[in-house]
């Protein structure tokens, strides 16, 4: 379980201090699947940044799993996050000098796995995203949507608690956001993951369980499947 | 991971960027090469030069005699402070360590020729100069122990070729001039290579029976005398024995020694210094590699923000970053000592070669080539593997 209180970041810039996020509280149940959405510049990123240990918060408390997680040191943080967190991002981000199974391998080689059953659990990891066979082509061999799916794995593949997504269709083209929401969501399912996912396009968001809305850093609405018939 | 992970990552990365590798690779090699060069030259250099020196025979002795101002004859040399060639064969015989004594005196007369002057010392000497400092001849014989006070005198291989230009073939049974005294010519030497424990050039000089040296000069004394010991001989305990019997019989005398263990040491220190400021000229060139390494691995970490970025996204710590480019840059740099190293002996080899060192593979400067060139990987790989460490991994997502 996901539990932030009273959250804040504060950038410097030149000087002069600039309050990205005043005072978030949020909570997200395991197993949950969430949409954030929100104007651009809102701090939907930032937001989930702190939630994925990227960054840390400037006051506020996070509780990941009941441990208060807001303050602790850069290696335990990569622990966490190598562990509990597995990432998508918009631009995939996948290493390009790497095969698509190399880099679903990566996160596990940072735990310590042996490769051969690295190698093992990876090429299984594509096998359920549909990506087993182009498991040796590297990214700039493969289309947008395969190299999200490849990413997907990579987040998937160290069996995360959470997936945190952060506008994962945003490079796509309309057929392939749908194939790879119903991934998201087919693997949300069959693995009982926790998944945040941040985006602009409401087709998506309305697919999500629950969203909520970020403008100027602060939430300004919740909204569950259940409760909204006006859209 | 894993120091072999981290190996394997290395490898891949720099693969991946073969001509910047191949680049930054380079600048290593030549400066391991030139260290390596350098100091294997100098250490065949100082080789040879003790393997000259051996060749004398590590068990000489110098000792050389000054009458000293403090004695009590106000005269100046006296004929009792004039330690005589009996003395001299009393010392050999009275201290153990001694196997055999050559004493020799050194005289300052006009030398003619047929009416033509001949430049050139006169020295003194006895039968057994001529195994102690090896003189061989071309022709003739040397002086011998019957000679004596006989007028008969080898010369040195320059002062035979000066009577050469003077139009004489053949010298053995010539008369030559020494001052006012005539000598025949007993024998002629070969050229005469140079012993730091003689300090008289044989080539440039005529030798004569000791004896005889007192005929030339009124003044003549024995001054010098290269000793022979055993070679397990302890030589300070040796010289206080001489000290001993100087004091004794010819107190007014002071003693200076040169032996040959302490020649060898000086000159092996000479040597280091020698090696050591090759090896530093080699060490230059190296620093402008490590330089290289330093620029390449900037510009990687500048290039490679983003990956960075990922993998701490994905859970590598500040310290598996700062593995990934350390091992990079020592990965590199070990490539270029292997091929530096390779590079350097053959070079030196060829130096000796053509020197006439002698060909070989030292492995002091083998050692010190692997070792520099590890070093200056790390050296200068860290300040660019720590700088990537420190990144933000947010900083380096944000979409630019
Ligand atoms: N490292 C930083 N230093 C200074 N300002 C920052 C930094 N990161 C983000 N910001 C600022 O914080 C604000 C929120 O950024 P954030 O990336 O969280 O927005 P967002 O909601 O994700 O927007 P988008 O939908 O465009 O991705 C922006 O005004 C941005 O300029
Ligand atoms: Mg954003």
């Amino acid at each position: 379980m996901i539990e932030l209180k009273g959250i804040t970041r504060t950038y410097m810039i030149g000087g002069t201090s600039q309050t990205i996020l005043h005072g978030i509280d949020l909570k997200v149940e395991d197993g949950e699947f969430l949409g954030i959405i929100g104007p651009s510049g809102s701090g939907k990123s930032t937001l989930m940044n702190i939630i994925g240990l990227l960054d840390r918060p400037t006051t506020g408390q996070y509780f990941l799993q009941d441990e208060d997680v807001a303050q602790l040191d850069d290696d335990r943080r990569s622990i966490i996050r190598n562990q509990f967190i597995g990432f998508v991002f918009q631009m995939f981000f996948l290493l390009p000098r790497l095969t698509a199974l190399e880099n679903v391998m990566l996160p596990l080689s940072y735990r310590g796995v042996p490769e051969a059953k690295a190698k093992e659990m990876s090429m299984q990891m594509l096998e359920r995203v549909e990506m087993a066979y182009r498991a040796d082509h590297k990214p700039s061999a493969l289309s947008g949507g395969q190299q999200q799916r490849v990413a997907i794995a990579r987040a998937l593949v160290g069996d995360p608690k959470v997936i945190l997504a952060d506008e994962p269709t945003g490079a796509l083209d309309s057929k392939t956001s749908q194939d790879v929401m119903n991934l998201f969501m087919k693997l949300q399912q069959e693995e009982k993951k926790t998944v945040v996912l941040i985006t602009h396009d409401m087709k998506i968001a309305d697919q999500c369980k629950r969203h909520i809305e970020v403008q100027d850093g602060r939430l300004v609405q919740e909204t569950s499947v259940g409760d909204q018939p006006n859209r | 991971m894993n120091y072999s992970q981290y190996l394997r990552q290395a490898l891949d990365n720099l693969l991946s960027a073969k001509l910047r590798t191949f680049l930054a690779m380079l600048g290593i090699l030549v400066g391991t090469a030139s260290v390596v060069a350098l100091v294997s030259s100098g250490q065949s250099a100082t080789e040879k030069a003790l393997q000259q020196f051996k060749a004398l025979g590590t068990n000489l002795f110098a000792v050389s005699f000054y009458q000293s101002e403090s004695s009590g004859n106000s005269a100046g040399s006296s004929e009792e402070d004039k330690i005589s060639l009996e003395q001299v064969y009393k010392l050999k015989a009275q201290i153990k360590g001694i196997k055999g004594v050559s004493p020799y005196i050194s005289l300052y007369r006009p030398i003619n020729f047929l009416g033509h002057n001949v430049n050139g010392n006169i020295i003194g000497v006895t039968e057994t100069l001529q195994r102690t400092i090896r003189i061989n001849l071309m022709s003739g014989r040397f002086i011998s122990f019957l000679d004596r006070y006989s007028y008969f005198c080898v010369i040195g291989n320059k002062i035979y070729q000066d009577l050469q230009k003077l139009g004489v073939q053949d010298p053995i049974g010539k008369q030559i001039h020494l001052g006012e005294n005539m000598f025949t010519i007993v024998g002629v030497a070969e050229k005469w290579q140079e012993n730091s424990f003689f300090n008289q050039d044989v080539n440039g000089s005529i030798l004569i029976p000791l004896q005889a040296s007192y005929i030339l000069s009124k003044n003549a004394s024995i001054q010098n005398i290269v000793l022979r010991v055993d070679p397990k001989t302890d030589i300070p305990e040796l010289q206080d024995q001489i000290n001993a019997f100087v004091e004794r019989n010819v107190p007014g005398n002071k003693t200076f020694y040169r032996s040959a263990k302490e020649v060898i040491n000086t000159m092996k220190e000479q040597n280091q210094i020698f090696t050591l400021l090759l090896g530093f000229i080699g060490g230059i060139s190296l620093l402008v590699g490590g330089i290289g390494v330093m620029n390449v691995m900037l510009v990687s970490v500048a290039e490679r923000r983003r990956e960075i970025g990922i993998r701490m996204a994905i859970g590598a710590r500040r310290n598996d970053i700062r593995m990934m480019f350390l091992f990079e840059s020592i990965v590199l740099s070990l490539l270029g000592g292997v091929v530096g190293v390779v590079a350097g002996i053959v070079i030196s080899n060829m130096v000796a070669f053509f020197a006439g060192w002698g060909v070989g593979i030292f492995i002091f400067p083998v050692i010190l080539g692997f070792f520099v060139a590890a070093a200056t990987g790390i050296f200068f790989g860290y300040y660019p593997a720590y700088r990537a460490s420190q990144l933000d991994p947010i900083e380096t997502l944000r979409y630019e």
